[in-house]
């Protein structure tokens, strides 16, 4: 007989690390007493981040935190995830349904919060330690990727070409609600200005974020978990806003509008 | 609390031209002939060339699946061996995470339609998931001139200390419950088309070796290494094979979900208190 013990012991128990709901009683998480401890003195976006990384942080940092997130969901239905919500109208699917489709496609490498934060604090946690044993930006940017002669470094880019909007009031918030520099928001800066002038690249909320999160001594996997419904909140007002129209409205396409560059007709 | 419209400011913003998208979407796949009536309208379609009325009337699902992923009508070979795949993986069983997955929301009674997108996100996993599948086939594809005895001696035989669980030695390939998966074994064996043998399927051939060689070691064959090797040999892209081995799995995905919805929410267990054990 093969050695089953492993499976044997979670056969019909779940072990957790991360909460327990004791019916009619209390939720502890990660030993806070929900209904004594953070209903009466957290914030939604505190427990959240309780949820997502096991960590209790300060309101002033939650509060930055949602101000991210403010400026990873707009109502604007032009955006990828937002479309997808916008389709899922366009059916008359649901709205729970167009926003779990709208945070699925955000799962992406190109934008959305959650694998771009990822990535980029990977980036910067590496990039910021070569820095400090003396290496040169030039020689750190060096390794990336290129594309059309520019680094492809997430964080640093942004998959539509206008200036981020987001950047000045993430600034003006962390001095408002008292959050100092830190170290990895003054080198991203420091790295922002040197692709600026050398390729005329800047940072972007993303790369602004990333810095932030490991300036508070989140990891990588952390950043991922903390944006991983970054956009619903968008979503669900571009869900709203075809909610009632007629099947087809959303971008409706000419047969025409899609350019064929397959095979010629042929019979079998 | 005032409201500033920035929109009416009419705010130049610094345009760059890293980024140039295209005017109109492209495909290779499919051709919609516009009616003369309505632009909107097709009058034909045409998948890779053929007529879809045309492929309706003489070539099975399969084989029009096939030409759907790699743009070519399959030898008859091919869609024996997909066919094959697509019942041995038509239903994981009522154990893989992704049917609980959408068992468990039809019985909490979930709506009807969410069961399927439910299961195939849990299936779309790097461990017994679609995503192994694709590994899997990277894995296949770079090792396949090499000897096994050499692509053993790059790999961690003895499961890791600190692996409590199941361990996959590498993707497609492993443990189940900590022993070989015996039906895996069975479906293998029963894969190749009668008319050829596995000496004519070369990645199903040194796969096969290759997972034989782990039996000394209780590993042998998952079934997403299966499906990797079948779809080596179909000649399909390893990112399509994601979607493709999701799509393979859906049936019993949903079937097992929509039974579930006509029973009772208590119809699988809640664990008490005591079956769930917190140590924060």
């Amino acid at each position: 007989m093969s050695e089953t013990k492993y499976w044997d012991q979670r056969n019909h128990q779940i072990f957790s690390q991360v909460g327990h709901w004791q019916g009619g009683v209390d939720v502890n998480l990660h030993h806070y007493s929900l209904m004594n401890d953070l209903m009466k003195n957290a914030t939604l976006m505190q427990v959240h981040i309780l949820n997502a990384t096991g960590k209790h942080v300060d309101k002033n940092i939650a509060n930055w935190i949602e101000i991210n997130f403010m400026g990873l969901s707009y109502p604007d239905s032009r955006i990828w995830c937002n479309q997808i919500s916008a389709y899922a109208a366009d059916t008359n699917s649901t709205c729970v349904a167009a926003v779990s489709a709208a945070i699925l496609s955000t799962d992406s490498r190109a934008y959305g919060g959650s694998q771009t934060t990822f990535s980029c604090m990977t980036f910067l946690d590496n990039s910021y330690r070569r820095y400090k044993n003396g290496e040169t930006l030039s020689s750190i940017i060096s390794d990336q990727r290129t594309k059309n002669g520019k680094p492809i470094i997430v964080g640093f880019a942004r998959p539509i070409d206008k200036d981020d909007e987001r950047l000045q009031p993430y600034e003006l918030m962390q001095k408002e609600l008292g959050i100092a520099l830190g170290k990895y928001l003054k080198f991203a800066k420091a790295l922002s200005e040197y692709l600026d002038n050398h390729y005329s690249l800047t940072i972007n909320s993303g790369g602004y974020a990333s810095a932030f999160l490991l300036d508070q001594g989140f990891t990588p996997e952390e950043g991922y978990n903390i944006k991983a419904y970054a956009v619903a909140s968008g979503a669900v007002a571009c869900h709203r806003n075809l909610a009632t129209s007629s099947a087809n409205s959303f971008l409706p396409l000419k047969c025409v509008d899609v350019e064929y560059t397959g095979k010629a007709i042929r019979r079998i | 609390m005032g409201k500033t419209n920035s929109h009416d400011k009419n705010k130049q913003s610094q345009v760059k031209n890293d980024f140039v998208y295209a005017n109109k979407a492209q495909t290779s796949i499919y051709l919609e002939q516009p009616s003369v009536n309505n632009p909107y309208i097709a009058q034909n379609n045409f998948l890779h060339g053929y007529d879809v009325t045309e492929l309706m009337q003489k070539q099975s699902f399969v084989s029009v699946l096939l030409l759907l992923f790699t743009g070519e009508l399959p030898h008859k070979n091919k869609v024996v061996l997909l066919e094959r795949l697509m019942v041995a993986l038509i239903n994981l069983g009522p154990r893989h995470p992704a049917v609980k997955a959408s068992m468990v929301a039809g019985v909490s009674k979930a709506n009807v339609e969410h069961l399927l997108p439910i299961g195939l996100s849990v299936l779309g996993g790097e461990s017994n998931g679609a995503k192994e599948v694709e590994k899997s086939m990277l894995f296949l594809q770079s090792n396949i001139n090499q000897p096994i005895n050499k692509v053993l001696e790059n790999l961690p035989l003895k499961t890791p200390d600190n692996n409590l669980g199941e361990f996959h030695i590498c993707p497609g390939f492993g443990n189940q419950y900590g022993s070989v998966d015996e039906f895996s074994i069975k479906i293998v064996d029963s894969l190749i088309p009668e008319d050829t043998n596995i000496e004519d399927f070369a990645y199903i051939l040194w796969a096969q070796r290759f997972a034989k060689s782990l039996y000394q070691y209780n590993m042998g064959w998952l079934k997403t290494g299966i499906a990797a090797a079948v779809f080596c040999e179909l000649g399909i892209g390893a990112r399509e094979a994601v979607g493709l081995f999701q799509l393979v799995c859906a049936p019993g995905v949903f079937a097992h979900g929509v039974e579930q919805t006509h029973k009772p929410i208590t119809a699988i267990p809640m664990l008490s208190d005591e079956q769930h054990i917190y140590t924060p």
